[in-house]
């Protein structure tokens, strides 16, 4: 007790200069330190940055100087949407059409068959209802390269490789277990109370879905929506492996074609091509990417 | 009464539940069955028991196979998915903190692009930055500076795999770390200054302590991730040079619809893939045991249909 | 230890302004209280003095000394939260070295003073738990070693009775009054509890959306209080506040409230109301300064009992006079029943008027 008392009064004087002067230190480190962390980012994102300012400067310009500065505009890297790059390749616009066709079928799917799946997984008593969240968690672990070649045999023996809606029901297929997991994880979070009152003032259990779930889940489905569509949208793998025939290309075939025939020739249609194909993602991750960090950190949950 | 009420949630799970058996558990079944056969392109049933399961053993490709896995898979996730996830998180917050909420937004913004752009598109990026001409980035500086371009994919190839996997990989510890830290109550680091901890030793003694659990969870889960990942590999390396960068799954597809080295080896190839079934299943029961699994389990608290 | 003055402190969050042009002397050595409702401003200030937040204008001193844009690492406060903020991953013995070690004090120096500091605080036995194993108070406790081991020079404590309940309250604020006065550090104390406040501080800066609504002694809040903000706040139950106007009924000078509410004013409150040109304010009684006597005396009003509520040792009884309530605070011992009339006569000293318009007390001999 004594000790600490004479330790206090020693302590207890403050040095004026001294402070001022460890203040300033404090500071400097302080400052040191934010300087670091923004170079840190900054260095850091370099690629990125570059990478995707490349896709839009060089789109638009004749070469680049010391491959990064842009030299002489032009627009004649964007040929490929009035003409074909070669003969060998399909209409764009058909191509341009699958895309699309891929990418909201995935859309639909999520909202009309993944939501009302997750909707009763997650707040209906059913028997069975364990036992499927199981097999869910199963089939989590047959990856999607596991799959590829038996899907190839169902694909071959359905007559469907080669389409886009071969490629489409794989995907859904593989899609939904985890979007439905992922759903059901929105639809834990709506209060229970909140469906009870519901129940007890005298709404069926229907009722309750459309009037005081759904508009709580709404945000998780859009953003589960955006997710679908950007994720068929991109699609590379199954399209490579399952569509050969040209008439049913997507752009990832275009652009992965482009590559083989055009990648050291010609980099302008290259990334035109690319930025193309970029260009409706840019527009959604610009609008919605709010939405999307949410899909991705509700998307650990399963 | 009742009866009547499972019709609907029948009704409502059919859609979903035929596309998912027709899609995903008879082509699971299938794979099972296809490692019993020899089938290839011409997908005949040709059951030749555990052939395939022995033919592993004695692949010498394979055991070079494994270490680029191994490489692969722990490289990335150390360096990146993990390691870097969290210095871009830590970045991030620190910047929130200080300097406001939109510059952090634009860089973690910056960092998921990758995660959303189309595979091959983010392939043509990096077939541009590690052009081995001096019209691609890396290159062209080098030529800046009076330097000789160099082959970067064929010199470096796993380096590159590693990196081009990581940028993308990152993205997702970033975000899940960012928010484990910006949830980390005020009070803990106000206590912190007030007994005297810089930045550096509140991320030490403070917060790494405190998401621990995030940290674990993006280890297990990226790991499991990355071994099944091959998608960019195919595009930017295609596996090579001569298999120098082929992983396990990779090397899985490139003996069913590779057209370089193999192809239509369908049962030998579902064999391959098994593995990493049987390695994905023990993992996934290790985590979702450890990871609030009994909670995302738990019944329904209304029982009105 | 040290003294602490504020100077035209004012801090804005945007457009909000949290604390605004607070002037205020600490002394040093004595547990000072913020006392004041959610939202007032009180813990900014706190977090302002822990150096977390800067002063938007304003200075800070020591002592002599500006502490304006020293960080909370060089001020050499410690700071209890209302959470208590201890570090789950650590234990007790860690918490409380935690200061410390960021000092880079020696180990058994380091060792020496949490014993030390343990003792006094009396946890020593709890050192190797981890603060998800004690219990709240236990957790207090530790908040507040890990507060004292740096020997700081100004001990902050943010609500440090909130999280407890109402027994532990008691003792706990026994206890910290204790360490305070055995080690005599200069304590700021954040509440919005009037109890806690009066019961712990010397003296008691009240606020109110960011301001400065009196600063006096405990003692001084309750009987004279500064303007109604304050009046209504402090005591339980609250004062009785009344419009009155002052005028003669039955020949002798009244506080009229109402229609039917006449109180007789003393002789020494009307001599210097008398001085004054304003005719109406507002009347402010405590409940506890109202006698209630069976039969008429001098400066006492009628009154029929509306309610009596028994609040264990004490009888709340309300008289209503038309729209007007007034209510006594009486020994629960009295006996007193609904529908009585009783005389009811005010503690001549103890009679507060505030201005109608700016609700500031007026202040006469008395």
């Amino acid at each position: 007790m004594a000790q600490l008392k004479t330790e206090r009064a020693q302590l207890s004087r403050f040095s004026p200069e001294r402070l001022r002067v460890e203040a300033r230190k404090e500071k400097s480190k302080d400052r040191a330190l934010t300087v670091f962390i923004y170079a840190f980012l900054i260095v850091a994102s370099l690629p990125i940055i570059l990478g995707y300012g490349w896709l839009l400067l060089n789109s638009f310009s004749e070469t680049l100087a010391y491959g990064v500065l842009p030299k002489g505009w032009t627009i004649k890297n964007f040929r490929f949407l009035w003409e074909l790059p070669s003969r060998y390749y399909p209409d764009l616009w058909r191509t341009t059409w699958n895309t699309l066709l891929l990418a909201v079928g995935m859309t639909v799917i999520m909202i009309l068959i993944a939501t009302p799946a997750a909707y009763v997984i997650s707040r209906m008593k059913f028997p069975g209802r364990s036992m499927m969240l199981a097999m869910t968690l199963i089939l989590h672990s047959f990856p999607g390269v596991t799959l590829l070649i038996s899907l190839y045999y169902v694909l071959r023996s359905l007559n469907l490789l080669n389409s886009i809606v071969g490629v489409f029901l794989v995907k859904a297929g593989l899609m939904l277990p985890l979007g439905i997991w992922i759903m059901k994880g929105f639809f834990d979070n709506v209060s229970w109370d909140v469906e009870m009152s519901g129940l007890v003032d005298g709404a069926s259990r229907l009722q309750t879905l459309y009037k005081i779930v759904l508009p709580q889940v709404k945000p998780g489905i859009a953003a589960m929506a955006i997710f679908s569509f950007i994720n068929g949208w991109s699609e590379y793998i199954y399209v490579i492996t399952f569509i050969q025939k040209k008439e049913s290309w997507t752009l990832s075939s275009y652009v992965n074609s482009i590559i083989g025939d055009f990648q050291f020739i010609d980099y302008g249609l290259l990334s035109a091509t690319a930025l193309f194909y970029i260009l409706p993602v840019l527009l959604f991750f610009i609008f919605t990417q709010k939405y999307l960090m949410t899909v991705t950190v509700g998307g650990t949950k399963g | 009464m009742k009866r009547r009420g499972y019709g609907m949630v029948f009704l409502l799970l059919l859609p979903a539940l035929l596309i998912i058996l027709a899609f995903y558990v008879v082509p699971a079944v299938l794979t099972g069955t296809m490692s019993l056969t020899n089938m290839d392109h011409r997908l005949s049933w040709n059951f030749v028991g555990l052939q395939n399961y022995k033919q592993m053993l004695q692949d010498t490709i394979l055991s070079r196979v494994f270490w680029n896995t191994i490489v692969y898979v722990f490289g990335t996730l150390l360096c990146f998915n993990v390691t870097f996830g969290l210095l871009l998180a830590l970045a991030t917050s620190y910047i929130a903190e200080r300097q406001g909420e939109r510059t952090s937004m634009f860089f973690r913004a910056l960092w998921l692009l990758p995660r959303f752009t189309p595979p091959i598109v983010y392939g043509v990026i990096w077939l541009w930055i590690l052009d081995p001409t001096r019209n691609g980035l890396l290159n062209g500086v080098l030529d800046f500076f009076g330097g000789k371009p160099v082959s970067w994919i064929s010199k470096y190839p796993v380096q590159v795999i590693v990196l081009t996997n990581g940028v993308i990989g990152a993205s997702f510890g970033m975000i899940l770390f960012y928010s484990a830290i910006t949830s980390i109550s005020k009070e803990y680091n106000w206590a912190a200054a007030v007994d005297g901890a810089g930045w550096l030793q509140r991320i030490r003694y403070v917060t790494l302590p405190l998401i621990r659990w995030p940290l674990m969870f993006v280890t297990a889960y990226q790991t499991l991730s990355l071994l099944t990942s091959y998608e960019y590999i195919l595009i930017i390396t295609g596996g090579g040079p001569f298999y120098r960068t082929t992983v396990w799954s990779l090397y899985a597809y490139n003996e069913a619809f590779g057209g370089y080295y193999a192809s239509y080896r369908f049962g030998y190839a579902t064999a391959l893939t098994l593995v990493l079934v049987v390695i994905s299943m023990v993992a996934s029961i290790i985590y979702w045991r450890v990871f609030r699994f009994r909670e995302m389990m738990s019944e329904p608290k209304i029982e009105v249909i | 230890m040290a003294a602490v003055i504020l100077k035209n402190i004012t801090k804005a969050f945007g457009s909000v302004i949290a604390v605004n042009d607070v002037t205020l002397e600490i002394p040093d050595g004595k547990v000072t209280a913020l006392l004041g409702p959610s939202g007032c401003g009180k813990t900014t200030m706190l977090l302002m003095l822990a150096g977390i937040y800067q002063p938007t204008k304003g200075e800070i001193y020591f002592d002599e000394v500006m502490v304006n844009g020293i960080p909370p690492k060089l001020r050499n406060v410690g700071l209890v939260f209302q959470s208590y903020a201890l570090y789950p991953h650590m234990t007790v013995y860690d918490n409380i070295a935690f200061p410390l070690k960021l000092k880079k004090v020696p180990k058994d120096e380091i060792r020496a003073r949490v014993q030390e500091i343990a003792k006094i605080v009396q946890i020593d036995d709890l050192l190797q738990r981890k603060p998800g194993q004690i219990s709240g108070g236990q957790q207090q406790r530790v908040a507040l070693c890990r507060a004292l081991v740096k020997n700081p020079d100004l001990l902050l404590l943010d609500e440090p009775l909130s999280n407890l309940d109402a027994r532990l309250r008691i003792e706990t604020r026994a206890e910290i009054k204790r360490i305070q006065q055995e080690l005599g550090i200069t304590t700021i104390l954040v509440t919005h509890d009037q109890v806690e406040a009066v019961t712990m501080a010397d003296h008691v800066a009240v606020m109110r959306k960011g301001v400065i609504q009196q600063y006096s002694t405990p003692e001084d809040l309750l009987l004279k209080p500064a303007n109604m903000f304050v009046a209504s706040f402090i005591g339980d139950p609250p004062m009785n506040l009344l419009e009155t106007e002052v005028t003669s009924h039955e020949g002798r000078p009244v506080f009229r409230c109402g229609a039917e509410l006449h109180i007789p004013i003393p002789p020494q409150v009307a001599v210097s109301l008398e001085q004054r040109r304003a005719k109406e304010f507002i009347l402010g009684i405590r409940p506890e300064h109202l006698e209630i006597l069976d039969e008429r005396q001098e400066l006492a009003f009628r009154g029929t009992v509306s309610m009596v509520e028994l609040l264990g040792r004490d009888k709340l009884v309300d008289f209503r006079f038309g729209d007007v309530a007034i209510r006594a605070l009486v020994p629960a011992e009295v006996n007193i029943h609904e529908g009585e009339e009783k005389w009811v006569r005010p503690q001549p000293h103890r009679i507060h008027l505030f201005d109608k318009e700016e609700r500031r007390a007026v202040r006469f001999a008395g």
